[in-house]
């Protein structure tokens, strides 16, 4: 597989107030493969949407490197950047706002277009009815305003302005999240088919677990700015490893009353702490259920703890493996949650 | 079970001066005491203009209680002048709402906010009162609930805020507690912390609820009973199991088939209600949701659906569950 964008080291911290710092991305690291969607999980305020902001330099990088196709992004000059542009598109979040009520859609959808001067009049109107097309609205819709579409028409439009330079890589910004339940499943439908018809990349942000299982090949956890855990989602989804993932998955709701009766409660309590004043060591520290005096110390780093899985988490640190190993005992439970009602003993345990 | 909340034909319309919306639909079901109610349905589909017409808190001048009855314990809400309702709203019937930071006042501290229904509703003095607002902030497991009531909404966080709300519709005990999506707002590890909450307040205080969400997941979690809202009308009623193992309306059934499960095969695609809902200012002659609908016959087109009882329980409102209707394949039979 083709690297396509990878990102070392980005960190984005904000001044907040005279003398506080708020680290919104905090040193996180990653590899985007060609054709691949990751998708980038987390609670609200995990710095989940700065990141994908700063990749696609909404906002500049406090320090760190993102490297598309071997070219880094955040030091290109103003012709090299417009290049790239045509090559990293973004859909948001709230299709309410992010399209100008005073512009009907077709200028919405060409306005990329007019801006790198690519097709003029009639085949303007063509590329533009062709990407209504595409996304599944009628091309008689080209001129409406944005106000006259429900919720799911304005995010197909969002999609075919996103769409309409013939990008590579799409920055998907949760883009279901305002929408209601039957019309995410077309919207997530849509940009599957959209994906193997035009070998598109994903960056796929959200918070709905569940979503972004079906649509990506690799999840991230972000937590407070950090990378808790990164690898495949077929991985993350049945052996999740680092302690906040696992809480995380417990507390989806499961839609089947029997499940949801038989569950048992890993709960998070608490809340996130302050981003403008992290915990010292393992962000995680303060709702964690398994934290031990190492990680009041020491901030744990994201490493590859088997193939393609990678966590930051001092529970698979070298020494804690070895004494696991030497004692050969604790076990941790955890529900399996492919309804099989089962609960799976995880081959993972820790120094008590 | 003893009756608390009888709603009968219930029908609410919108006027503009364009056109009239009519939003909710000879809607009827009931909840009992102490039992959790759990309405569903696409935004739009009335869900939360009934439970807001309970409250009475509809807009006076453009929506309007057409038709109906709304029976609260024996007596009837809809005819209430303001005096009469007093004793009822936040006293009686609680409400939680779906937005933490629109429905806290932000001039006034949390702990005023709590303390005011006893104020006003059990004509506390304002030091008992807060007394036991505090003792209430502690229930709803906030850490340092003296400290907390002296703060105000944008000092705490969103989990925080719906705390306070949630503490603020119980502080009276009401016997029934209508909570508009209550955790739409949130995160789903607050979300889980929420939800429990209720669960654990309502069987301490033994209060019935009803919940008004879109996530099947939280119903799941947390009702006795379900109602599936479409286009203003409840197209489908029956237990929590009834209506997840053995749904008979199609749309319930396009419901619980489109919200990924986390044993959905990988990459694969979801089931999709084609559509979107009907215009309410233009009624549909037949089954509101025909047109959207796979397995719709002619009579869909022509005949509103009556209501057909599958058990004591259990009532669907399609043609597909009359016994004349041999023709229609029996997809909804299949449990998932």
């Amino acid at each position: 597989m083709n690297k396509l964008l990878e990102v070392k080291n980005l960190k984005k911290y904000y001044k907040v107030g005279k003398n506080q710092v708020l680290k919104a991305v905090d040193n996180v690291s990653f590899t985007i493969y060609q054709g691949e969607t990751l998708g980038l999980v987390g609670e609200s305020g995990c710095g989940k949407s700065t990141t994908g902001r700063t990749i696609i330099r909404l906002s500049e990088a406090t320090e760190g490197e993102v490297i598309y196709q071997g070219k880094n992004v955040h030091k290109l000059n103003r012709k090299e950047s417009k290049a790239i542009s045509k090559k990293m598109q973004m859909v948001f979040q709230d299709p309410y706002a992010s399209l100008n009520p005073r512009m009907i859609v077709r200028d919405i959808i060409a306005e990329g277009l007019d801006i790198h001067g690519m097709y003029k009049g009639k085949e303007r109107n063509e590329k533009v009815y062709d990407l209504l097309e595409t996304v599944g609205l009628n091309p008689m819709h080209a001129n409406y305003y944005a106000h006259e579409f429900s919720g799911g028409q304005r995010q197909r439009i969002g999609i075919a302005r996103a769409l309409s330079l013939q990008p590579e890589f799409i920055i998907a910004d949760e883009p279901i999240s305002a929408l209601d339940v039957s019309v995410q499943a077309q919207i997530v439908n849509l940009m599957m088919d959209l994906q193997k018809k035009q070998n598109l990349t994903y960056l796929f942000i959200s918070h709905d677990l569940s979503m972004v299982r079906l649509i990506s090949d690799r999840i991230g956890v972000m937590y407070l700015g950090n990378m808790m855990e990164l690898t495949t989602s077929e991985k993350l989804y049945s052996k999740p490893l680092h302690p906040y993932t696992m809480a995380l998955l417990d507390a989806i709701p499961v839609p089947d009353p029997d499940i949801e009766s038989q569950k048992e409660k890993i709960q998070l309590y608490g809340e996130i702490p302050s981003p403008t004043n992290p915990p010292p060591g393992c962000v995680f520290q303060t709702r964690c259920l398994y934290a031990k005096p190492d990680c009041f110390l020491e901030k744990p780093i994201l490493k590859e703890i088997e193939p393609q899985h990678f966590v930051a988490c001092h529970l698979y640190s070298k020494t804690a493996l070895r004494q696991r190993k030497e004692k050969g005992e604790q076990f941790y439970k955890f529900i399996d949650r492919y309804g099989k009602k089962e609960i799976n003993e995880h081959i993972v345990s820790w120094e008590n | 079970m003893e009756l608390l909340l009888d709603v009968n034909n219930l029908s609410i319309t919108f006027k503009s001066k364009e056109k009239t919306v009519h939003a909710v639909r000879n809607v009827s079901f009931h909840v009992n005491k102490g039992e959790v109610l759990a309405i569903v349905g696409e935004s739009g589909c009335g869900k939360s203009v009934t439970a807001k017409s309970i409250m009475r808190l509809l807009p006076e001048k453009t929506g309007r209680i057409m038709d109906g009855s709304i029976m609260f314990d024996g007596k009837e809400i809809t005819t209430m002048n303001k005096k009469e309702l007093v004793k009822y709203r936040g006293d009686r019937i609680g409400m939680v709402f779906q937005d933490p930071m629109s429905s806290l006042n932000p001039t006034m501290t949390v702990g005023d906010q709590i303390a005011e229904g006893l104020m006003i509703h059990k004509g506390y003095k304002k030091k008992k009162a807060r007394e036991k607002a505090i003792e209430l902030i502690r229930q709803v497991r906030i850490a340092n609930p003296v400290h907390c009531c002296t703060k105000y909404p944008h000092q705490l966080s969103g989990g925080m805020r719906q705390r306070i709300v949630i503490a603020m519709a119980l502080i009276c005990e009401p016997d029934l507690l209508i909570a508009d999506e209550p955790t739409t707002a949130l995160d789903v590890t607050i979300q889980a912390e929420i939800l429990n909450l209720l669960k654990e307040l309502q069987e301490k205080m033994g209060m019935a609820i009803i919940i008004i969400t879109h996530d099947l997941g939280v119903v799941a979690k947390f009702s006795d009973r379900v109602n599936v809202m479409y286009a203003g009308e409840i197209v489908e009623r029956g237990t929590l199991r009834e209506i997840f193992y053995h749904p008979q309306h199609p749309y319930t059934l396009g419901l619980l088939k489109s919200i990924p499960k986390l044993d959905h095969d990988f990459c694969e695609k979801l089931a999709v209600i084609e559509g979107s809902p009907p215009d309410l200012s233009i009624l549909p002659k037949g089954c509101a949701f025909s047109e959207r609908c796979s397995h719709a016959m002619d009579v869909c087109d022509q005949y509103h659906p009556e209501q057909f009882d599958q058990s004591s329980t259990h009532q669907v409102s399609c043609w597909l569950t009359d016994s004349r209707a041999s023709r229609a394949p029996r997809v909804y039979s299949i449990t998932h």
